[in-house]
């Protein structure tokens, strides 16, 4: 399915008249220089196409024959575009003979292409590498003023003196690589697995660059590097028969999309998210899902407040997210031909993540577009929950769950496979990974502190859990013990144990602050963790502590009364909170603050 | 036959290095299935159906696995008594694998088998039935039948009554191209068909072996 859908997608961005996408037999690369060669073959000048970014030379994409794929201590030419080893027979990593051998090599598949094609273009180039001495490149006048760049490796392609263009680019030298490509082409036939005809099925397939983590050669996502991964004797991707145009078409517009970032959503060091809709104009609804997922603050005037500057998020689409997800809240329709969104146009979503040379799938999923959206904007009122006043915007990205999960939020230390099972979650509606829920608790406790993000998702998980419970009937191990409406904000009349304990706490601590201003060590750094496991070995001795601050604090009396109302409806202290549980202390601690502060902030 | 388990993972072909699962069970696996419970070389089991009953869940698991496989050619040396080491060091050959496998699977096969050539004058269809019925119903096998995996062992159940367990799976929809054997006798061939869920139930077409249509 996955590369079937890969391989459809490939076809309907080739036949779609101004796509970029490179058609068979050609790739996308990157080119930093020209050599500017006369028509027998003399090399007049060096152009550098490269930009000069600072310190760094940036090359250019552009569509070239596609490279061979090299692996290995082998000797490899490309046709036409190739780096300085293969077209000067030079580089700077100083191995005379291997520069040689890779210049002669090139030179004799280029004469095998080109020496009998009627084009001016194609017998410069025999000229040049007939004519050509590796070891003349020291003292080569056009070579001298860039040699040291262009030994440093980049691309190089090949220009006619006095003729626009490229010599890649010429039909006649096309129509040559393009024969050569289909001599040289798999002879062993069978069925493809994705078309179901037979055909040439292809040895090795084009790697697939861009994915974070990966080698920076290219990795496979379909490939047999081991023997441990080969069956009855077949060799290579021989194991799983792909005809050579489906190679060709799922390879590159993966390669298209991961370079594109528009289509592309980094979760966390390792997993790479890429998503496309089956439509051919489509754009529409892949940035709206790609904002969906990636979400930006807009405030109050309706601006971006994501100053970072390679956002590309446009402010168009940002606010019609935020639309959407308003109205998901409020419980209202969404209306997707207002938005001139194709709600039942299907979507595909595709994580990946490295191996060294291999990607594996860290999920997939197809939906329509409504669905998804609905699933994406479900997942956001799930999470809802009162803001503090210093964040910026209430919306919380996939990505800032995970790094909340992570010791002192180091993004290298996401637990790892918590991404996929997330995003998952999301895009299925079920339940979330049991494992972001506990990763949660353990950072809170740790900590000794929650932020609105941990407090957000606990909420939410608890959330999924009890309606996946109350639908299938089923016990969990989380055992939350008794049915809780879970609120935005504070919610007085809850009765739920765990929850009053946690609004128990928050009021001691505040009493305590209170009476002592100033204070580096509160309740909460020593007693957090306890009263949260073992409400029944901790609260009474608070209890009988706070009224010593209620005696010194100056709102001691109001303290004290709230204190009393919430005791009033526990009837005992449990002597042990289960994780469910514990979630809900965490939750009434969370509620109760917030609500301390909206009534600080309404006196000022 | 119900078949049903806590994991499976019907590796699709195409990406066996990083297991992913294909949507559903594939025949060849439904027929190891059948397999382990009963059969003899007398006899060939053919999948007519599969009701896929559950709804359609993934999960991802880390495994660190081993690079090689020991060389048949070495085991057939020291069969003939050339002294040649035959261990492998799991902890010199290590490499992590991530499988994209499914959750809480239930099926039911539709299936019938056929004699096959090396079938010899006592053996008759009925016996073999009658076999394969009573190993059924007591749960006996010759190996423990599985989804997809070793590891990820089945539960069977004889399906004695004609009415069969609702899908969840309502409608129409197309799960692509999915294998459907492997031609073992013109060079392990593997043969796809494309499976079409309709209300849960996939029909199975029939499979060609060695040029023979079963």
């Amino acid at each position: 399915m996955i590369i079937d859908a890969l391989h459809a997608h490939y076809k309907t961005l080739a036949e779609h008249s101004d796509s970029k996408i490179p058609k068979p037999g050609f790739a996308t690369a990157r080119v930093s220089f020209a050599f500017n060669l006369s028509l027998d073959g003399e090399l007049l000048e060096v152009i550098t196409l490269a930009d000069q970014k600072g310190k760094r030379l940036v090359p250019v994409d552009m569509e070239v024959p596609e490279p061979a794929k090299r692996a290995g201590k082998g000797v490899t030419p490309c046709f036409l575009c190739d780096n300085s080893m293969y077209m000067i027979g030079d580089d700077s990593k100083g191995n005379p003979n291997r520069s040689k051998l890779a210049f002669e090599t090139s030179m004799k598949f280029h004469l095998q292409i080109l020496q009998d094609v009627d084009d001016d273009g194609a017998q410069a180039v025999c000229h040049y590498f007939t004519k050509w001495d590796p070891s003349m490149v020291k003292e080569h006048p056009s070579l001298s003023a860039v040699l040291e760049d262009v030994l440093a490796g980049g691309n190089i392609v090949l220009v006619l003196d006095g003729n626009p263009g490229y010599i890649h680019d010429r039909p006649k030298v096309k129509a040559a690589w393009l024969n050569h490509r289909n001599r040289s082409s798999s002879q062993v036939t069978g069925q493809c697995l994705v078309t179901g005809e037979y055909g040439p099925i292809a040895r090795i397939h084009p790697s697939i660059k861009g994915v974070r983590g990966a080698q920076t050669s290219g990795a496979a996502l379909v490939s047999f590097n081991l023997d441990a991964f080969t069956s009855y004797g077949k060799r290579q991707n021989f194991n799983a028969p792909l005809s050579e145009d489906v190679a060709f078409g799922y390879t590159t517009v993966l390669n298209h999309m991961l370079s594109e970032r528009r289509q592309r959503l980094q979760l966390d060091s390792s997993t790479t998210v890429v998503f496309w809709s089956e439509r051919e104009n489509g754009e529409r609804e892949e940035n709206l899902l790609a904002q969906l997922f990636d979400l930006r603050g807009v405030d109050e005037s309706g601006e971006s407040i994501d100053s970072r500057q390679d956002s590309l998020q446009d402010l168009e689409t940002t606010r019609l997210v935020h639309d959407v997800l308003d109205r998901v809240r409020r419980g209202q329709q969404i209306d997707f031909d207002a938005m001139h969104v194709d709600s039942k146009s299907r979507f595909f979503v595709l994580g990946l993540s490295p191996n060294s040379s291999r990607l594996s799938v860290r999920f997939w999923h197809v939906d329509t577009v409504a669905n998804l959206v609905n699933r994406v904007a479900s997942h956001h009122a799930d999470l809802s929950i009162v803001t503090p006043n210093y964040r910026k915007s209430e919306f919380i990205s996939v990505r800032e769950i995970l790094i909340e999960t992570a010791p002192r939020r180091d993004p290298e230390r996401i637990p790892p496979l918590l991404g996929g099972g997330l995003m998952r979650a999301v895009l299925t509606g079920q339940p979330y990974p049991q494992g972001l829920y506990t990763a949660m608790i353990a950072r809170i406790r740790a900590d000794r502190e929650m932020s609105y993000v941990q407090a957000a998702v606990i909420k939410a998980a608890l959330i999924r859990r009890m309606r996946s419970r109350s639908q299938s009937g089923l016990l969990n191990e989380l055992d939350v013990s008794q049915e809780v409406k879970l609120t935005v904000s504070l919610d007085e009349k809850s009765t739920n144990p765990a929850y009053r304990l946690g609004r128990l706490f928050a009021v001691l601590e505040k009493v305590q602050q209170e009476a002592n201003p100033g204070l580096n060590a509160t309740i909460r750094d020593r007693y957090f963790g306890a009263a949260s496991a073992t409400p029944r070995a901790v609260f009474p001795q608070l209890l009988r502590l706070v009224q010593h601050h209620v005696v010194k604090a100056e709102y001691g009396g109001v303290s004290d009364r709230l204190i009393e109302g919430i005791v009033s409806e526990l009837d005992d202290f449990p002597s042990h909170l289960s994780p469910g549980d514990q979630g809900l202390f965490m939750l009434g601690y969370y509620h109760q603050r917030q609500a301390f502060y909206q009534k600080s902030n309404s006196k000022e | 036959m119900k078949v049903w388990g806590d994991y499976a993972c019907f590796t699709r072909p195409e990406m066996k290095a990083e297991r992913v699962s294909y949507d559903a069970m594939t025949p060849s696996a439904a027929r190891g299935i059948l397999e382990a419970i009963h059969w003899k070389p007398a006899i060939r089991w053919v999948i007519d159906r599969i009701h896929v009953l559950n709804e359609i869940r993934f999960e991802n698991l880390r495994r660190n696995e081993v690079n090689s496989k020991i060389p048949a050619g070495n085991i057939r040396k020291a069969m003939n008594g050339t002294p040649i080491a035959l261990w492998q060091v799991a902890s010199e050959d290590r490499q992590q694998r991530a499988t994209l496998m499914l959750r809480d699977v239930a099926y039911v096969i539709e299936a019938h088998f056929e004699m096959s050539e090396k079938a010899e004058g006592e053996d008759d269809p009925s016996k073999h039935y009658n076999m394969f019925i009573r190993r059924a119903r007591k749960g006996q096998c010759f190996h423990r039948p599985y989804l997809g995996c070793r590891e990820f062992p089945a539960h069977f159940e004889l399906v004695e009554d004609a009415a069969v367990e609702q899908s969840v799976h309502k409608g129409e929809r197309d799960l692509g191209w999915m294998l459907l054997d492997i031609d073992f006798e013109s060079e392990m061939t593997p043969r796809f068909f494309r499976a079409v869920m309709r209300d849960g139930i996939i029909e199975v077409p029939p499979v060609e072996v060695g040029g023979q249509v079963f």
